[in-house]
């Protein structure tokens, strides 16, 4: 999908509803339960899971200003789960994925020679964490806000919109974050939660492929 | 400390322990007294993000039991040792977290017209909470019947947690004693449900799971966990299943009277009961009988067909010292000094 260069102020990007959304092209993208039994080293316990991942599309608008690049995503969940009361309880969420290198998988979350980065947000909190990952089981959770990761949130006539932000080049962790550059192909994938489902961990909904992304100039 | 750094060490390896601690419980003598519970909650969860957390317990049998119904919440393995799913328990199962209106009743002049009354950590009146249904038990008269069931996580040989973590993060250390790196789990609970003993407890707060950690810090200084000390009852035993000189092992390997809870569910824990031995039931003319009031079956459901044995064992050998004779298990079971119960696990926690 198209990524457009559009010349406005960073924090214009970081509400959901600004008109700016209107002009970069929306991807609908399917998703699919992660195939559990792919985790059933990590837990038997978890692979035993037939009612996760109901979220079965995402949409994404996707725009850079120079500077910062800030991924909209939107998707349909009838029940707000953003607060844990109860021990029984999740909280909805979401993540989009990028390959640090060409040969990552993102149904594997990468491995061990082939990191992915993500960006990770939950309903219950006001800030994302920024992961990296080697594979299943193995991703760490950094704080999105250390390293320049911003997001925003909206429930609305039962849907999510929820906005991700942050410098196109990575600062801190180069070779453990992704960079972004005009004129140069990048993939991203996408992973969401439903706390209302008992959606955590591997039990999610994915899409299972890179999509591509074109950075305009 | 065992090294984990290894990115995706095996369920096997996370399993392994070289010794295995043990606890051992005499039902005969515990008195419901709670000792153990709060010596455990004052130690390690009397904090505002854990109120609702009793890793150790003791609630009447047969009944609800706590967690409430946990024996209805699945988890474990079956036969086959295939798991089996597990639901989490709510707060109110792990027995709520009361507050209660002392400022209104005791500091406000209000003591003559207003009633010391808890209200739920989730608000409103309490719907269920810990010990709710104390003494209650079963049966009818002339033949009512409970028991006390003191319960604690029972760091398994083969624990449904280790293998329910998608974090690796519960391991087993070289003792045998299960822990959860607080620094690994994300709070996915697949641990929770997967503990068919529903021991492991989930902090909201830090979106983390806790549960019992046999007092590891102790342990490490040859002090007895702090529930199996502060019984008063002579109740406990601990040590290791493999020091032939232990208690734990005498009543586990050698005399066969202490076993485990739930067997089937597969998961070989290493808390052993002494099961325990009722009264004589009356019959329908008010006469004693040769039947314990507890039904055979009631015990069976707990404890597996091991039961038997081992009540056969304790009332012959009760029946020995009885009638005037020696029972080395009786004296064992009497446990005169302390130090006799805890192995090498005797020196004091200051």
């Amino acid at each position: 999908m198209k990524v457009p260069y559009i010349n406005k102020q960073s924090d214009h990007f970081l509400d959901p509803h600004n008109e700016l959304w209107g002009q970069s092209g929306a991807g609908q993208f399917d998703l699919v339960p992660t195939p559990i039994t792919m985790v059933e080293h990590l837990s038997t316990f978890m692979a035993m899971s037939t009612e996760h991942g109901k979220v079965d599309q995402i949409e994404s608008r996707i725009a850079h200003n120079g500077k910062k690049i800030s991924v909209h995503l939107s998707w349909e969940d009838k029940t707000r789960n953003d607060e844990i009361r109860d021990l029984d309880q999740f909280v909805d969420g979401v993540a989009v994925l990028f390959p640090l290198t060409d040969q990552a998988d993102p149904m594997t979350m990468g491995d061990e020679k082939n990191p992915v980065n993500a960006w990770f947000w939950r309903a219950n909190m006001a800030e994302p964490f920024d992961v990296i990952a080697h594979g299943f089981g193995s991703s760490q959770r950094r704080s999105g806000k250390e390293l320049g990761l911003s997001v925003a949130s909206v429930h609305e006539n039962g849907r999510w919109s929820v906005v991700f932000q942050r410098a196109l080049r990575a600062g801190m962790f180069s070779d453990r974050q992704v960079s972004f550059a005009p004129d140069k192909v990048a993939g991203i994938s996408f992973a969401v939660w439903d706390g209302g489902n008992d959606d955590r961990s591997a039990q999610k909904s994915v899409s299972v492929e890179w999509e591509p992304l074109e950075i305009e100039a | 400390m065992k090294m984990l750094n290894k990115s995706i060490p095996t369920k096997q390896e996370l399993m392994k322990s070289d010794r295995q601690i043990a606890t051992v419980i005499d039902l005969n003598k515990c008195m419901g007294c709670q000792s153990c519970t709060v010596a455990c909650k004052n130690l390690w969860t009397e904090r505002d993000d854990a109120h609702h957390m009793r890793w150790m317990s003791v609630a009447t049998a047969p009944g609800a039991l706590y967690p409430r119904d946990f024996e209805k919440k699945g988890g474990g393995y079956d036969k086959s040792g295939n798991p089996q799913p597990g639901d989490l328990p709510s707060l109110v199962d792990c027995g709520d977290a009361f507050t209660f209106n002392h400022q209104e009743v005791f500091n406000e002049g209000n003591a003559q017209n207003r009633k010391l009354e808890p209200t739920s950590a989730l608000g409103g009146s309490p719907e269920w909470g810990y010990n709710w249904d104390e003494d209650q038990g079963k049966g009818e008269w002339p033949n009512p019947y409970f028991f006390y069931l003191p319960r604690k996580c029972n760091h398994c040989s083969h624990p449904a947690c280790v293998d329910a973590c998608s974090r690796n993060a519960i391991y087993k250390r070289e003792d045998g004693v299960v822990l959860i790196d607080q620094d690994k789990c994300e709070g996915h609970r697949h641990c929770v449900a997967a503990c068919p003993y529903k021991m492991v407890f989930f902090n909201p707060a830090k979106e983390k799971s806790e549960k019992c950690i046999e007092c590891f810090p102790r342990l490490d200084k040859g002090i007895a966990t702090a529930c199996n000390r502060q019984c008063p009852g002579r109740t406990r035993a601990m040590g290791f299943l493999d020091d032939e000189n232990s208690l734990v092992h005498k009543l586990v390997e050698k005399y066969k009277v202490a076993i485990p809870l739930h067997p089937e569910y597969g998961t070989s824990p290493n808390v052993f009961y002494v099961p325990p031995m009722s009264p004589w039931a009356f019959d329908s003319d008010d006469e004693l009988t040769d039947k314990m009031r507890i039904p055979d079956s009631v015990l069976e459901s707990y404890f597996g067909k091991e039961v038997h044995k081992a009540l056969a064992i304790l009332l012959a050998e009760r029946e020995k010292k009885k009638s005037g004779g020696d029972s080395a298990l009786m004296d064992l079971l009497i446990s005169r000094k302390w130090q006799d119960r805890f192995a090498e696990f005797t020196n004091h926690p200051v």
